[in-house]
């Protein structure tokens, strides 16, 4: 066992800080209140890699590891949440699936302009009366002639109006469930589909969130990911990796607001001391900190054991449940400690606890993330299986 | 960034796992209740290593480090926390306190090392404890150059079973530390009271009446190692922690498979699933703050209070991974005839060691004060 960074991990993380310090923290609020995408950012993210990470650099990524993936994510999500979850879409939700399912077609045409930002990406799978129950799913796909004619609304799309290629899930045999689902590349600018409604959300507020409208869409079957009938596994393979980036986004977002809670409790003083050395305070943010330190390890450990190739599905799901309730948590605190300061939007505090809260509900539900980890830790222990 | 035990972490661990099985899983639950107690399996857990676990092999110990210390003594607490309480005192809070103050009779440092005789280190005198200036117990040096050593001392593990102690003791420049013969004149050992919990762990008050302490057995500074024995003693509780909340995890578990209540077994019920979820969770997180601050503690030491966080997260779930485990058992979780009653206690007993989750988020919080990035 051993906890140091490599030289390569450091220098992530501190390319990543320097960028969030400078560029993403003075204007993140901005960003929040006029709800505008941070095309800069994103361009810069592209600029240095991070919007391919973990992707080989012979398909234009930056050949970095899952574990400066989570790196990276935590300090870019420290500095403005919106972005936080733009990078882990492209990077766990798009780039991922096509560099583990991909033919080298698919790498060359989508997985390098994707991993260098030249183009961006988003993700297909709940819909409006589906989403833990992927497999409820309506968006039906079906083969005709060279190509699959996609008919359905896929809704919670993340980078919707923005994005121009969708790793789309949907149902290549209607007769069948989880066995009748198929994955596909969708070019934008080979198979326009509709955007539908723009979400307007309590956070995140700079990324965009909308529905995707397939009516008639042709889709040529070479842009199928992985063999028929294989689309649920690539989902739950892919949210799996996501999971990591969710929850290292949480964390970020965790971070900030601690920070900012402790500068804060430095500076205000009510019966005659610094409200930081008052007893209560104190705690918290002790709390605070010992929690943002497990919520970090579990990362690590998920991501470390994504890079060794092992099954990481329950560390995963550890990752982003703990992660996300522990930031709604600190956030919840954070704001708490601001006392009315925390309410208005002079601070960020308010910003941070809106921010925190979508971490519990996309890429899994914390209730799917118990069902996962709970499913796991039975199996280890029943005897009546083995 | 690795979080897979090497060789000898792994072999070590197998070998206390397997001795668990054999020599402790049974007995526990006798020795808990008061009948017998655990005397010989310390002798059997001296043949393998784990009473000089950090005195170097020169000195006749293991040679290992604070890491693998924490992983075994994790892996004992699973069978008995309360034996794992004693190796953990012997091990890192006397010896550790011992090597720490730079302590070189090569003889007497093998005797320990090698569990011929056990040591112990008595601090806490029952009112004040957290704050080093009151000790009350006085050293006085005589015209022979010998020590006279008078006061209470109140909890002392391993007080009956120990030849020597480490007594603090105050005085007129300071907190110092002696090395103490426990059999020496004017020494007395009581029973001390029983515990809610950890009950395999032997405790005696010591009182010290005028007992003369030779010049070698001074230990300098009291002041200057407490940092270090403080570190050792909240990790070393941590780890003990971490095998209660594994053995109630198990427990728990195991219990909701085989327990049926409306035609299924319990663990397929949701309320039961959530539970197990947030119990292996809490496990997984406390188990990682504990590895990562046992390797700083090996490596180049604890930076931003990494130790306080291990052992306020370890203690703290494991109460609340053996309540959930308890609640789990229904009315069985109440009685003597399942072991989640005792690991229950015990993880409300560890709360209480190594200051305390209270104080540690109060050292955690005065660094973050100084301007400590307690984060990052």
């Amino acid at each position: 066992m051993e906890f140091a960074l490599t030289e390569i991990q450091q220098m992530v993380l501190e390319t990543a800080r320097s960028f969030a310090d400078n560029e993403l923290l003075p204007n993140a609020a901005a960003t929040d209140k006029t709800g505008t995408f941070p095309a800069a950012a994103v361009k810069t993210l592209a600029e240095l890699g991070f919007l391919g990470v973990a992707v080989d650099e012979k398909w234009g990524g930056a050949g970095f590891d899952n574990l400066s993936y989570a790196i990276a994510m935590e300090e870019i999500s420290r500095g403005c949440a919106s972005t936080g979850v733009i990078m882990s879409v492209n990077n766990s939700l798009v780039c991922d699936p096509i560099k583990k399912f991909g033919d080298d077609f698919q790498k060359k045409r989508w997985l390098t302009p994707l991993a260098q930002g030249r183009r961006l990406g988003c993700f297909a799978l709940s819909e409006p009366g589906s989403g833990s129950d992927a497999a409820g799913m309506r968006t039906t796909a079906i083969l005709d002639g060279d190509d699959y004619v996609i008919n359905g609304t896929k809704n919670w799309i993340t980078s919707g109006k923005e994005a121009d290629v969708c790793i789309l899930i949907a149902h290549s045999d209607p007769s069948e469930r989880h066995r009748g689902i198929s994955a596909f590349i969708v070019d934008r600018q080979e198979s326009p589909y509709g955007i539908g409604k723009v979400e307007d959300k309590l956070g995140i507020k700079g990324s965009s969130t909308t529905s995707l409208v397939f009516d008639n869409v042709r889709v040529p079957a070479v842009n199928r990911l992985g063999a028929e009938g294989m689309g649920f596994k690539v989902a739950m393979s892919t949210l799996d990796g996501g999971r990591i980036g969710i929850a290292a986004q949480a964390l970020g977002i965790a971070r900030i607001a601690f920070e900012e809670a402790l500068a804060y409790s430095r500076e205000r003083s009510a019966f005659g001391k610094i409200i930081g050395d008052f007893g209560a305070i104190r705690e918290m943010l002790a709390d605070m900190a010992t929690e943002i330190d497990a919520a970090r390890l579990l990362i690590w450990r998920a991501a470390v054991g994504k890079d060794r190739g092992e099954n990481f599905g329950k560390h995963s799901a550890m990752a982003k449940l703990y992660a996300s309730e522990m930031s709604a948590r600190v956030c919840h605190k954070a704001l708490q400690i601001h006392g009315g300061y925390g309410y208005v939007k002079e601070y960020n505090a308010e910003r941070h606890v809106r921010d925190a809260r979508i971490t519990e509900i996309y890429e899994g539900t914390s209730e799917i993330q118990r069902l996962v980890i709970a499913r796991a830790t039975q199996v280890a222990f029943d005897t009546s299986q083995s | 960034m690795n979080f897979e035990l090497d060789e000898t972490q792994e072999m070590i661990r197998d070998s206390v796992r397997s001795f668990v099985a054999g020599r402790v899983s049974q007995p526990a639950m006798k020795w808990n209740e008061g009948h017998g107690d655990a005397r010989e399996a310390l002798c059997e857990l001296a043949g393998l290593g784990l009473l000089g676990v950090l005195v170097s092999e020169k000195a006749g110990g293991a040679g290992l480090d604070v890491l693998t210390l924490a992983i075994s003594l994790a892996e004992l607490a699973r069978g008995d926390a309360g034996l794992a309480a004693m190796v953990a005192h012997h091990n890192a809070v006397a010896l550790g306190h011992l090597l720490a103050a730079g302590y070189d009779n090569k003889p007497q440092l093998q005797r320990f090392a090698q569990g011929d005789a056990l040591l112990c280190r008595a601090a806490s005198e029952g009112s004040d404890h957290l704050d080093g200036a009151t000790i009350t117990t006085t050293a006085t040096k005589q015209a022979d150059g010998a020590w006279s050593l008078k006061g209470h001392k109140r909890l002392v593990p391993l007080g009956n079973l120990a030849s020597h102690s480490i007594v603090t003791a105050m005085t007129e420049a300071g907190p110092i530390a002696l090395l103490v013969d426990l059999d020496a004149a004017g020494v007395t050992r009581t029973l001390s009271d029983t515990l809610v919990g950890l009950r395999t762990c032997d405790l005696a008050d010591l009182t010290f009446e005028a007992v003369a302490v030779p010049e070698a057995n001074f230990l300098g500074d009291a002041a200057a190692v407490a940092s270090r024995v403080a570190a050792l003693a909240r990790i070393t509780t941590a780890a003990i922690a971490l095998g209660v909340t594994r053995a109630a995890l198990a427990a728990g578990v195991t219990y909701s498979l085989e327990r049926k209540q409306f035609g299924k077994p319990i663990a397929r019920f949701q309320p039961i699933q959530w539970q197990t979820a947030d119990s292996a969770t809490e496990l997984e997180a406390a188990e990682l703050l504990t590895w990562r601050a046992a390797w700083q503690l090996s490596t180049s030491g604890a930076t931003a209070h990494s130790v306080e966080k291990a052992a306020i997260f370890a203690l703290e779930s494991a109460q609340k991974v053996a309540d959930r485990a308890l609640q789990m058992h229904g009315g069985y979780g109440y009685t003597v005839d399942f072991p989640v009653e005792r690991h229950f206690r015990d993880a409300a007993t560890l709360r209480i060691l190594a200051d305390g989750p209270d104080v540690q988020r109060v050292a955690i919080a005065k660094g973050l004060a100084t301007g400590a990035n307690g984060v990052r």
